[in-house]
């Protein structure tokens, strides 16, 4: 599952398949053993967050409350992936709300993590286009294999958010955007993302394998 | 068998909903003006609301996904909200000249000026698309706007009207400009594809289809209401700008008014003839109205992942409701201030070609993505098509500010 594609933004909907938000943003977490996705974010708390400066000004404005809390999804309230939502096990009405809070030194948002630059042992920079899991399996919250990096990634998406699928040739993107995996990092700050390697030593994405968004995964499996 | 009433259904509200005030306002006096010489932008026009209403009821049934959830999943939230925003400022200055609309007719039936009816045509309408459910909604101001068939009756039949057809037929596609002022005829040109191509037209027919419960089997509802439904209904455009140029514009007289286009109802029917004129623009008005103020709370929901639907009840989609009666709130108070409306419809029209591209880029997109479509991607022509006018309508967006900064949002 490529994470910005499949995953955020898309429809949450809740035990009677009533819509209940959408992914705004999703905690991915890290530790000895890997990273792996944490909880799925959704409310006007964490949206507001992905705006910046607006998004700040916004939440001084709107002071209700959900213009100022979000919603965390634990993956053991996952019930599955269809092609147009992600499932939920709970009601609405179950679902709780949450101030948005600080996250650990260990954890990321997804959102801040796609901003980040990505240098390599060599001091060359790149930019990430979207962060690679194995195909999730609910209750069990995937595990991050790499990440998808690109020159320039904002001029290869055009202000799309998916790399398969844009005005330009896919060919062109999996020619020359490279498959980090993540044991190839050696660190993760705020201000960028430090490799042990160099991005030539790395594979392009036109050679690693593709990965299914999760519902045709499931279809596949079955 | 029922499918077969689906069709007919989708094909009569198309046509009965076609037209909206600035339609209404801006053909007959483009007519007026310039003939039949702007007519090819007619064309242009119904052939892309066609090819993109096709697209989005294709997308909604292939993929389960109306136009904002495309909007969100692919542009993502900073991105998309831009999107949401363009559309959002449009629909309420849309929504402006469609309340105008409504009162105007009220003014020539009962004699008062316009404005003491807004507060009450507001209050009526919001009550309609919150209490009203979907078929009710979308039927009833569809089959009123049918009376607009009078006019395209009276250009057919009517003696005052001596058209030359092999003319019409002519300059329908053959763009040229018989005045001396480019940046007025400009003005034309975008006026005519922001009110044929209006952006809150593609939120809420797919949006429409969601509400129907289309499936894959829905192929041919979708097909029949955008190729017939709106080709026929393109007729009643047509109609209003030949009949203008024909009658009016030998006489050199310039509608400024709606009421003056009715003369061409009135010329072949007389009274008869008035009333159904009215009658006509009050469904057509009404369903304008409706379709702007709910594809504006459809959008936000939508984007924000509430639920939505106008057969719910209003407690059971409090976000829905509330953008939908806000947005006519605040479309109403703009018209209370004093705004011209008929300007306010000219400078609407250009802000809805500017806003065009940014509705239809995604659609794009997604309408080649196997993972979302399945077996029903854009075919060749749909993609040609496409294209074309997105690089079209993005030339068109980037020349509407200075042409209404140039022309003062006349044509």
């Amino acid at each position: 599952m490529e994470v910005a594609r499949d995953l955020q933004d898309h429809q949450l909907v809740d035990r009677d398949d009533e819509p209940c938000g959408r992914v705004d943003d999703i905690v991915i977490e890290w530790d000895d053993a890997g990273a792996r996705l944490g909880a799925l974010l959704s409310g006007g708390g964490i949206f507001l967050h992905q705006l910046g400066l607006v998004g700040d000004v916004l939440k001084r404005v709107l002071r209700f409350q959900s213009a100022q809390s979000h919603i965390a999804i634990d993956w053991r309230q996952i019930r599955g992936f269809a092609p147009q939502h992600i499932c939920l096990l709970p009601p609405r009405g179950h679902i709780g709300l949450r101030r948005v809070g600080m996250l650990g030194d260990d954890q990321h948002l997804l959102s801040a993590l796609l901003q980040t630059p990505v240098t390599d042992s060599n001091a060359a920079q790149m930019g990430i286009l979207d962060l690679r899991t194995v195909t999730p399996r609910p209750p069990t919250a995937p595990r991050v294999i790499g990440v998808l990096c690109a020159q320039q990634p904002r001029l290869l998406l055009l202000g799309l958010k998916r790399h398969d699928g844009g005005l330009l040739p896919r060919s062109r993107i999996d020619g020359q955007a490279r498959f980090v995996p993540w044991e190839a990092i050696a660190s993760i700050r705020t201000d960028g993302i430090q490799l042990n390697c160099s991005f030539v030593d790395l594979p392009l994405l036109s050679d690693t394998p593709d990965n299914d968004p999760p519902a045709a995964a499931q279809e596949h499996a079955e | 068998m029922s499918r077969v009433l689906a069709v007919a259904l989708g094909v009569v509200t198309a046509i009965g909903g076609y037209l909206d005030m600035g339609e209404i306002v801006s053909l007959p006096a483009l007519g007026a003006t310039y003939g039949f010489a702007l007519l090819w932008v007619l064309v242009l026009g119904t052939v892309g609301a066609i090819v993109f209403a096709e697209m989005a009821g294709r997308i909604e049934l292939a993929s389960q996904r109306t136009v904002f959830d495309l909007v969100r999943e692919r542009l993502g939230a900073r991105v998309g909200l831009v999107t949401l925003c363009a559309g959002m400022l449009v629909n309420v200055l849309t929504l402006v000249a469609e309340l105008a609309g409504l009162s105007f007719v009220l003014e020539l039936v009962l004699g008062a000026g316009y404005l003491w009816f807004v507060p009450g045509v507001a209050l009526a309408f919001s009550a309609f698309i919150v209490f009203g459910n979907w078929t009710l909604i979308e039927n009833v101001p569809s089959f009123l706007g049918l009376a607009m068939l009078v006019v395209l009756f009276a250009i057919l039949t009517g003696s005052e009207f001596q058209i030359d057809w092999g003319e019409v037929a002519h300059q329908a596609v053959q763009p040229h400009n018989p005045k001396s002022d480019h940046w007025l005829y400009a003005a034309g040109v975008i006026a005519i594809i922001g009110a044929t191509m209006s952006p809150y037209e593609w939120y809420f027919y797919s949006s429409g289809g969601r509400e129907e419960k289309w499936t894959i089997r829905d192929k041919s509802v979708n097909r029949a209401t955008a190729f017939i439904g709106f080709g026929l209904g393109a007729a009643l455009a047509f109609s209003l700008m030949i009949g203008a140029a024909a009658l009016f514009e030998a006489r050199g007289i310039t509608p400024s008014h709606f009421g003056q286009t009715g003369l061409l109802a009135v010329s072949a029917f007389g009274q008869a003839g008035a009333w159904l004129f009215l009658l006509g623009v009050f469904g057509c008005v009404l369903g304008a109205a409706c379709e702007i103020s709910l594809s504006s709370a459809q959008a936000v929901s939508q984007f924000f992942g509430w639920r939505w639907g106008a057969s719910q009840k209003p407690s059971q989609v409090p976000g829905y409701t509330i953008v939908s009666v806000a947005v006519t709130l605040v479309a109403t108070l703009i018209l209370l201030a004093g705004v011209d409306p008929i300007k306010m419809t000219v400078i609407a029209l250009i802000f809805a070609a500017a806003a065009l591209p940014l509705t239809f880029y995604p659609m794009l997109i997604v309408g080649r993505d196997r993972i979302y479509m399945g077996d029903q991607t854009n075919g060749r022509i749909a993609t040609s098509l496409g294209w074309l006018y997105f690089a079209a309508l993005t030339l068109i967006a980037i020349a509407a500010l200075p042409v209404v900064i140039v022309t003062g949002g006349a044509f």
